[in-house]
């Protein structure tokens, strides 16, 4: 083996620096403003505080299906993309469990349009029964194509309500059931719109060749006049702490089985959610990573594995996941995942290890800083987290993790008393 | 200053004109290998991607381009796969191996700080890989796996043997899997490719971000031996006719329990190299190039028979391909095939409304505008040119192409090249209609 080449004793940190200007209309809305002169594109972002979460038992898979609602026209816009695309402008959203986001990167010129579109919608859309119906087909044939008529596609619709049996993190954001879609009515509609898409629940971002100046006058000429909705008050059941293993077992028609095991991590703004998300990136990021290489290369045991954490604001998960080689026992392959577990209970992370871990999400950060679109999705996020300066200081939240709090983290929260497994069997012939 | 303004009518705009790009800068290192340098952006990172002619239509049996590609990481003869990958996450940085239908790829995505440890593995890896035997093994059965899983969905299924029905299965370009090809693949055949194809083929060098000061030394030191063989040794060698001229129209592939069918409607077209081709790019927008096209309009957004369809045309360099493709629920899936046929000749016999022509016009300038944004966008446009023997003077009459088009020049087009009858049909999912 030969010696690697010589590495720096001490890695310092690339210095991270996003600056912003934020304002804040009298009917509550959030701006903030990113300046970035290298480019001839804007991107302006509305992040609605609506998910998932904010949806009734009953009722699952709302928040998202009215993002498509979003598109369906406005009081005094009949149509959404249109004028967009006519002007060089491009858009789409998503939903998460979390938050509702809509974006647009439109060139500079002709960023007004932005304004006016998405201002428009956030005062009023059209509520026509046709969009309703049409979207309804759109968002289930969307349920079917990515979560039903996939091998592995339903594991997460199985592994929700098994880790969460309280919090409304136990459905996932496309429903917990199709037919929760197929009966939804404008009724819902109109209620989930004035409660949620108010200027007081939402931040609007612009990052791009902007002056601040301007973007203070188009927001108050476009959204000044939208008037404030009822005040958020976000009540949800938090998760009881789970005190069992848990386990469920399926049989699918899918060629090799798989694992699933979730454990329950600390919300997003904890000082652990940072080490939890370094532990995954040990245990998974990368092809030198320990999973990667005592699974699948060393044991071939499995031939693919991953270890993640949900990014959810409120207590997530750290998910370790994988597909096993046939001929490998779901025995022997849990036992695999635990031996790798108890290997960070018990041993400490080596300094190069734990440095290179941290180098990876120092590059990550770097790399987000290329595109308009990333820094405004970002900026937008942590504002809503509290303050969009937090970006500039996740490397050193990262950084203060150390060995021995990862340690201390697995041998306190990825215990089997805390872990949900879902074993996703082979349909035996 | 609330004054009242009117919402219905839409702000002022502007035309979205082109921006000229700034030019790459060619140099060659001492063997001759070209080397683009794209110096723009802020972050102090960068972007090396090395392209050879060593994708699928070079190889001598299938699979045998796309594992030398993805084994060039596993392994050196001074360094275990193990290593080079600790090495390069140790450093944060990236590497993007992709094989294609002609040429392979090699990109590292890293910071400037950590250049002086990351480029000699770059160079390492291309240069020196062994190929072990037992990392083959270990790709051979987990890729077998991944076929299995692959086999399941019905967008593979479609994907694949459309392909195979326009190229045929023996074709490089038609390129279905089955475990056997994997069986068959040799560390020797591997050893083989590599030579032919890495060490004395065609490639070329494209470099993006911010160029540190230096930068230029620190490659000729590292791919300074590098030799680029323009002189055609990269010739083909599996049998390669043209596509069967009589092929089925109509294929379906069953999938048992689906419950969406996918769909694959299409033909081998001009490619990039055609002078009709930025045009007919213009006429594939209309159809189904984007969110507001003729094909989302009418199957998703009035009908909402799917999630998504959209139309595409690829360039290959030895043909090119226009593709419709969709998951629709298997009791709509007449009804959307009728529909996609009735937009296709909606297409020949009347000329587009010069409202919707505007539209596509200015979508297609932004979307440009978009796809040159910043150093790595540049460099992708540029690699792109270069793999077709042009230059970033394409865009520029491509733009030109947009702003001049017509409706006759589209009708005229769509009767040259999309003609319902030439057109073959691949469902994955339902048995039959």
């Amino acid at each position: 083996m030969k010696e690697l080449p010589l590495q720096p004793q001490k890695t310092t940190f690339c210095n991270l620096m996003i600056s912003f200007h934020r304002f804040q209309l009298s009917n509550g809305l959030k701006v903030i403003v990113h300046q970035d002169y290298t480019t001839p594109i804007v991107a302006l972002n509305v992040l609605y505080n609506v998910g998932a979460r904010d949806e009734k038992p009953e009722k699952t898979g709302f928040a998202h299906l009215f993002e498509h609602l979003m598109f369906g026209g406005s009081k005094n816009i009949p149509r959404y993309d249109e004028p967009l695309e006519r002007v060089g402008g491009e858009n789409n959203a998503f939903t998460s469990n979390d938050v509702t986001s809509y974006y647009i990167t439109i060139p500079e010129p002709n960023l007004e349009t932005a304004f006016w579109l998405e201002s428009d919608r956030m005062l009023d859309l059209a509520f026509s029964k046709k969009s309703l119906e049409v979207q309804r087909n759109v968002v289930m044939e969307e349920f079917r194509q990515t979560h039903l008529n996939q091998p592995f596609g339903d594991a997460w619709l199985l592994l929700r309500p098994l880790a969460y049996h309280v919090h409304p993190y136990r459905w996932s954001t496309i429903g917990a059931d199709i037919n929760h879609i197929a009966h939804a009515t404008m009724d819902d509609v109109k209620d989930f719109y004035s409660r949620f898409y108010n200027p007081n629940n939402a931040i609007l971002c612009v990052a791009g060749p902007v002056e601040v100046q301007k973007i203070k006058d188009l927001s108050e000429k476009w959204f000044g006049d939208i008037p404030p909705g009822p005040p958020n008050n976000r009540q949800l059941p938090p998760e009881p702490a789970q005190t069992a293993a848990r386990t469920m077992h399926v049989e699918r028609d899918v060629p090799c089985n798989a694992i699933y095991k979730a454990w329950h991590i600390p919300d997003r703004l904890s000082q652990r959610y940072y080490t939890a998300d370094l532990i995954s990136d040990v245990l998974s990021a990368g092809e030198s990573s320990r999973l990667y290489v005592e699974l699948v290369k060393k044991r071939q045991l499995f031939s693919d594995i991953s270890a993640y954490i949900t990014g959810n604001l409120d207590p997530g998960l750290l998910v370790i996941s994988g597909k096993l080689m046939n001929g490998t026992s779901m025995e022997i392959a849990e036992n695999a995942i635990q031996e790798a577990i108890e290997k960070l209970q018990e041993e400490p992370v080596n300094g190069r290890e734990l440095q290179k871990v941290k180098n990876r999400i120092e590059s990550m950060l770097v790399f987000t800083e290329i595109k308009v679109l990333e820094k405004a999705l970002n900026l937008s996020m942590y504002e809503l987290l509290g303050d969009a300066d937090m970006i500039n200081h996740e490397i050193s939240k990262y950084s203060e993790v150390d060995a021995e709090e990862i340690s201390n983290f697995a041998r306190e929260f990825l215990i089997p008393g805390n872990c949900s497994s879902l074993y996703y069997q082979m349909k035996s012939k | 200053m609330h004054n009242t303004i009117n919402r219905t009518k839409a702000p002022a705009s502007k035309l979205v004109e082109f921006i000229k790009s700034i030019e790459p800068r060619q140099i060659r290192l001492s063997s001759g290998l070209p080397v683009y340098l794209i110096d723009e952006g802020q972050q102090e990172v960068l972007r090396i991607e090395l392209v050879f002619k060593a994708g699928n239509y070079y190889q001598q049996e299938k699979q045998v381009a796309r594992a030398t590609n993805s084994l060039l990481t596993s392994g050196t003869g001074s360094h275990t796969a193990e290593e080079i990958s600790e090495h390069f996450d140790f450093y944060g940085a990236y590497l993007e191996t992709n094989n294609g239908k002609d040429n392979s790829y090699t990109g590292l995505y890293t910071l400037n700080k950590h250049l002086e440890n990351t480029l000699p593995m770059l160079a390492e890896i291309i240069s020196d890989p062994v190929f072990p035997e037992d990392e083959l093994n270990i790709y051979r059965s987990t890729r077998k796996q991944h076929l299995s899983v692959n086999l399941q969905k019905v967008k593979y299924l479609a994907r694949v043997c459309f392909q195979e029905q326009v190229f045929g299965k023996d074709h490089p370009y038609g390129m279905r899997l089955q475990d056997f090809h994997f069986d068959a693949l040799t560390r020797a055949k591997l050893v083989e490719h590599h030579r032919n194809h890495y060490l004395s083929g065609e490639c070329f060098l494209v470099v993006s971000g911010k160029i540190p000061p230096g930068f230029e030394n620190l490659l000729e030191r590292h791919f300074g031996s590098f030799k680029s063989n323009t002189s055609g040794n990269a010739e083909k060698k599996l049998p390669c006719q043209d596509p069967d001229p009589a092929p089925e129209q109509t294929q379906f592939i069953e999938k048992k329990g689906a419950m969406q069918s996918a769909l694959r409607i299409g033909k081998p077209v001009i490619n990039r190299l055609h002078p009709d081709y930025p045009s007919l790019f213009v006429l594939n927008t209309v159809l189904g190039g984007y969110f507001g096209s003729r094909l989302m309009t009418n199957i998703r957004e009035d009908k909402g028979f799917t999630y998504g369809i959209g139309s595409m045309l690829t360039s290959m360099q030895h043909s090119g391909l226009f593709i419709i493709a969709s998951e629709v629920g298997n009791d709509v899936l007449k009804a959307s095939i009728d529909e996609i046929f009735k937009e296709i000749r909606r297409l020949r016999e009347q000329a587009i409304g010069m409202e919707e022509l505007e539209l596509v016009k200015n979508y297609l300038m932004g979307s440009l505008m978009r796809s040159m944004d910043g150093s790595f966008a540049l460099a992708e446009r540029l690699r792109s040119a270069l793999e077709f023997g042009q230059d970033m003077s394409y865009y520029k009459e491509y733009a030109a192409t947009i702003r001049d088009i017509t409706p006759e020049k589209l009708q005229s087009l769509a009767n040259t090249y999309l003609n319902e009858e030439s057109l073959l049909i691949t469902v994955a999912g339902k048995a039959k209609l």
